[in-house]
């Protein structure tokens, strides 16, 4: 059996709204090996950022835990005291947020900010460690930068800077969420090589968010897609680009492939993703599925394990042999 | 063109001027806010004129005087140091309470929550200023002293306002919570008492501070609104006049300070207009003051906050210091005993010894240069011709079956004799009428006993007289008031021409009254006095231009006959060192040793006050040590009854010295005094009358009783009145 980094296990977040409560993630199961990078890919609101941050337990107090384990290194994390996750996050988990710029302490210098870290985990506060980590995410002038407040740097900057606090304490796994949705194409290359280079260098496993295929493709040794608050496949990168199972997924490539392709004819998806009030008990992008079944609308399709893939889609059933020829 | 940030100029220019003058009050003042003049001439295109105050501002007066004839201007500027700090105390307590009450609320503590909201709802439905009045007016608060009274103030007024501050501090600190910053703080690994420390803190710190300032501004228009209801620091609840039935209130303080002088001043809004106006034109600037420099930091956003700390934490720091130095001003004020070598044994009017330590003290003056008050010298010597020292006294009272021997200057004491042996009965005249006396034959051959009591010095100096003339009377027994000791070591002589006059106490009146035949048996020799009575009198000059003509009288005994007595002369010579030695004497202090202070008659101060070579009018007020007779002793003996509220330096001495007797853990035994012609009088002690009946000195006597439980030592009054003459005289 595999020694997984974190494993997580039927994870069901709800969040406590004026009418109610309404359930965001609905059971999401994954798995990270030490060393790899995963990615998780999925249109907006599909409930990417809350199943990350949910593992080192970083929502408001209206998000409830319905159901689920996560396991990291073996241990069990949903039980532990708030003063043990304190001791896991910056230093064996690091978070890196969707909004660099505003995720900095305005009033603190970057400096400063970094020593908060080390201090705060009780590693030794070398300015030298700062300066070296500041120029491994590329901060050329380290020194100048050290002594700067967050206000005065631009928002790429700060999205590095961001990257030296997630790093610095050296953490097992990384969870970066859109690292690059604010810089602009040739630093977003640039930021991620450098996420490739410590991952090669540190073995440290990366979990990254985003909703661009582009990124995942050029970064990920898996991919997980998220729809609807549920996992819709999940697959090695390479084979899920080329071969991709659900038609969720499917419609994706289509979609990045024709904006690369023919700009004038574009592929797009109709319609619009479900709001979590609407989820039903039913596969939530069977209203937009060209490849609808009636068993869609019926039931919550299971997770089908094809080859060393995964798909949440009835058409792998028995029963449809003959429709995934079409797809 | 540079943009000029105004209200953060122009508050700073105010504040540093408040500041300036809280430091340096006496680089402003031209008078001290303790001068008092209730008339004053004015030679005006050769006419005299009498004025009273309130005067009008003029070049005496800068902004006027007020009703008690205060300068307004001197007391304000000495009142600025008290009343902004107040204003800074308030604020900062109100900060103390506001600011983790409100993080720990912001956190998410809800029953700290609803405490800071349900606070805020009460009070400010309730206005603040409406429940000042109603806690401060009770009667717990007025009169305090200084240190409780601006404590209670603080207190009171920080209840009342802190809850407004805490919601603000509370919805910040929530707002602030939301920002994403912090969840990255959280992600890092950080707990909610750092977060608090290490973020929240600093991120409302430009807030606070704007806030603070604002805070001042708000306290300080409180202060003013609660002086217009005569509520102020030091408050003493005196009632100036009850003639009509109805009380008065005379609202004064004790300390200049701003609020204080509009609840003074408020009746002359319409008369003497000056009075009212300048002191809340005070507030009026500093709150202005106050609000300009918090406006301006609050311009100056939070950026330039962040990058320009050191200047902003240099001035919170300025206000810190002056706040300790108001708050921790204290310096040692210790008196020990001086070191004299070869002193008499005992030193007694009209002796040598007595000569001989005159000397010494003028000696010790010209040391310390302290200059004579006459052209003669320091010694100012005195007649003691009618006066005898006693050698020999008895008296004895003999029934049928048993004779009584009475123990002298216990049980009687000899005011005035010649050499006498007598035997006679006893005529009781207690319930006689002796303002007419229709039989004096029937004293004859007798001693006539007189409840003394009931009757003036003058109708019994009357009395005596009639006996003498108009009856062969043996003597007269005068009955005293107090039942334990009496005293007396010198007495007067008459030539043979006057008959005895004896003070018996009330337990040996009762043994003559119950003895109806018995007889009495007097004797007394005398020896007359070799020697004048010494005064010793010195001034040491006052150093300030304008205020150094008044002075202190600080009257001090040198006679004794014991170890005790001679620690107590020891003590008042090194006393009068300690005096020189202070700082702030910027009034004169005139020294008197008074000789004689061991006997009734030829106690030093009658035949001084009857000429007393200083102009009274400058005399602010005579401070009576002479009563200090041990250097241990059990009880203080006190009275302030002759430094009324109209001479205000001698009021404010006395309630000062009053204070730090109550505080030193002192027992207070106040003189009993007669209220007559409007003032006080102690008939059992002539002697302390005599500044203020002869020369219109406001006096403050104190002394030393229960020599028997010797719990307290002369030192530590020494250092209560150096503190107390320190502190009015600045
Ligand atoms: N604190 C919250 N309270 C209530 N609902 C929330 C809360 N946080 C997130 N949600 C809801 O959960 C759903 C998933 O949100 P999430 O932030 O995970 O989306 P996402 O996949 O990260 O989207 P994006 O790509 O735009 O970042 C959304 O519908 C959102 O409205
Ligand atoms: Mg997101």
């Amino acid at each position: 059996m595999v020694d997984y980094l974190i494993e997580i296990n039927g994870l069901k977040i709800s969040f406590k709204q004026k009418n109610g409560f309404v359930q965001v993630v609905r059971g999401i199961d994954l798995k990270i090996k030490r060393g790899e990078i995963v990615g998780i890919l999925g249109e907006s609101g599909c409930g990417k950022t809350v199943s990350a941050t949910s593992i080192l337990r970083l929502e408001d107090e209206s998000a409830i835990y319905d159901s689920g384990q996560i396991f990291f290194k073996g241990k069990e994390l949903t039980d532990l005291s708030e003063s043990e996750y304190q001791k896991i996050r910056g230093n064996q988990i690091a978070y890196i947020f969707q909004n660099a710029s505003t995720a900095l302490i305005p009033h603190k210098k970057i400096g400063k900010q970094l020593m908060g870290v080390l201090k705060r985990h009780d590693l030794p506060r070398s300015k030298e460690k700062i300066l070296v980590t500041l120029e491994s995410v590329g901060i050329t002038e380290a020194e100048t930068v050290y002594e700067m407040y967050p206000f005065q740097l631009s928002g790429g900057q700060n999205q590095r800077i961001m990257i030296a606090q997630g790093i610095i304490c050296g953490p097992d796994l990384l969870i970066a969420d859109e690292p690059t949705s604010s810089v602009d194409v040739a630093l977003r290359k640039v930021i991620l090589d450098m996420l490739k280079e410590i991952n090669r260098k540190t073995g440290m496993a990366i979990l990254m968010i985003t909703h661009d295929f582009e990124v995942i493709n050029y970064i990920c040794d898996r991919v997980v897609v998220m729809y609807g608050g549920l996992i819709m496949e999940e697959g090695p990168m390479a084979e899920v680009m080329s071969n991709p199972l659900h038609p969720y997924t499917k419609a994706l490539t289509y979609c990045a492939q024709s904006i690369y392709q023919n700009g004038s004819d574009l592929f797009t998806l109709s319609g619009a993703p479900p709001t979590p009030a609407e989820f039903k008990l039913e596969c939530p992008f069977a209203p937009r599925c060209s490849f609808k079944r009636s068993t869609c609308m019926l039931e919550m399709p299971m997770m089908m394990e094809v080859d060393d893939r995964k798909v949440r889609c009835v058409l792998y059933r028995e029963e449809y042999p003959d429709v995934r020829s079409d797809l | 063109m540079k943009k000029y940030n105004m209200p953060l100029l122009l508050g700073s220019v105010v504040l540093l001027i408040l500041l300036l003058i809280m430091l340096f009050p006496d680089l402003f003042a031209n008078q001290s806010p303790y001068n008092i003049q209730h008339l004053r001439f004015v030679h005006e295109n050769g006419v005299l004129d009498i004025q009273r105050a309130p005067f009008k501002p003029d070049e005496d007066y800068w902004l006027g005087s007020d009703h008690l004839g205060r300068d307004i201007y001197s007391y304000m500027i000495y009142g600025t140091r008290l009343t902004i700090t107040l204003g800074l105390l308030i604020a900062l307590f109100e900060f103390i309470i506001a600011v983790p009450l409100g993080l720990i609320g912001g956190f998410g503590n809800n029953v700290v929550k609803i405490v800071i909201e349900k606070c805020n709802t009460l009070f400010s439905a309730i206005p603040a200023l409406l429940i000042a009045i109603i806690v401060l007016n009770l009667d717990f608060f007025a009169g305090q002293d200084k240190f409780y009274s601006i404590a209670s103030f603080v207190v009171v007024l920080t209840l009342v306002g802190w809850a407004r501050m805490g919601v603000l501090v509370l919805e910040r600190v929530k707002g602030i919570l939301t920002m994403p910053f912090i969840k990255g703080e959280v992600a890092i690994g950080k707990s909610n008492v750092s977060i608090a420390i290490e973020n929240v803190l600093p991120h409302l710190a430009p807030e606070l501070i704007v806030l603070f300032f604002m805070e001042v501004a708000r306290s300080l228009t409180l202060l003013m609104q609660l002086g217009i209801f005569a509520i102020f620091v030091g408050n003493l609840g005196l009632i100036s006049d009850a003639s009509a039935g109805v009380p008065i209130n005379l609202d004064i303080s004790f300390e200049p300070e701003w609020a204080s002088m509009l609840s003074t001043s408020r009746a002359l809004l319409t008369t003497a207009p000056w009075a009212v106006l300048y002191p809340a034109l005070a507030f009026f600037i500093s709150v202005l003051g106050f609000n300009l420099f918090g406006e301006g930091l609050r311009l100056r956003g939070r950026e330039r906050f962040f990058s320009q700390k050191t200047t902003i934490k240099g001035l919170l720091g300025f206000f810190a210091l002056i706040l300790i130095l108001n708050l921790f001003n204290h310096k040692d004020y210790s008196v020990g005993y001086a070191e004299i070598p070869s002193l008499p044994q005992s030193v007694f009017i009209g002796t040598e010894s007595s000569q001989k330590t005159a000397h010494f003290i003028a000696e010790r003056m010209h040391t310390l240069g302290i200059m004579p008050l006459e052209d003669s010298g320091y010694i100012i010597p005195y007649d003691l011709d009618q006066t005898a020292m006693l050698t020999h006294q008895s008296m004895a009272l003999s029934t049928k079956n048993q004779t009584i021997i009475l123990e002298p200057n216990i049980d009687f004491a000899f005011l005035s004799t010649d050499d006498i042996s007598e035997t006679a009965q006893i005529y009781d005249a207690r319930k006689l009428d002796l303002f007419t006396m229709h039989a004096p034959h029937e004293f004859d051959q007798k001693f006539v006993l007189i409840e003394k009591k009931y009757y003036s010095e003058h109708a019994l100096a009357s009395f005596i007289k009639k006996i003498e003339t108009n009856s062969a009377a043996k003597g007269v027994l005068l009955v005293s008031e107090s039942d334990t000791q009496i005293a007396n070591l010198t007495v007067q002589t008459g030539d043979g021409n006057r008959i005895p006059i004896i003070e018996i106490n009330q337990k040996t009146a009762e043994k003559f009254i119950s003895n109806e035949n018995a007889v009495l048996t007097v004797e007394a020799k005398t020896e007359s006095l070799q020697y004048d009575g010494f005064n010793v009198v010195g001034i040491l000059p006052g150093s300030d231009p304008y205020i150094g003509e008044e002075a202190i009288v600080v009257g001090l005994g040198y006679n004794y006959l014991n170890q005790s007595g001679e620690d107590v002369f020891k003590f008042n010579i090194n006393l009068m060192e300690a005096i020189c030695g202070l700082s702030e004497n910027r009034r004169s202090v005139i020294f008197v040793f008074l000789d004689g202070t061991l006997t009734k008659w030829q106690h030093g101060i009658h035949a001084l006050t009857e000429d007393f070579p200083y102009s009274s009018q400058d005399l602010q007020v005579y401070l009576d040590l002479t009563g200090l007779k041990q250097a241990s002793f059990g009880k203080i003996e006190f009275s302030a009854d002759q430094a009324p509220i109209t001479r205000q330096f001698a009021w404010s001495l006395a309630r000062q010295v009053e204070d730090q007797l109550v505080k030193s853990g002192l027992e207070i035994s106040y003189l009993s005094a007669i209220f007559t012609d409007g003032s006080y009088f102690f008939p059992e002690h002539q002697a302390y009358n005599a500044m203020f009946w002869n020369r219109g000195v406001p006096s403050i006597i104190m002394g030393t009783l229960d020599p028997e439980d010797t719990a307290i030592d002369v030192e530590m009054l020494g250092r209560i009145l150096l503190k107390s003459i320190s502190d009015n005289n600045y």
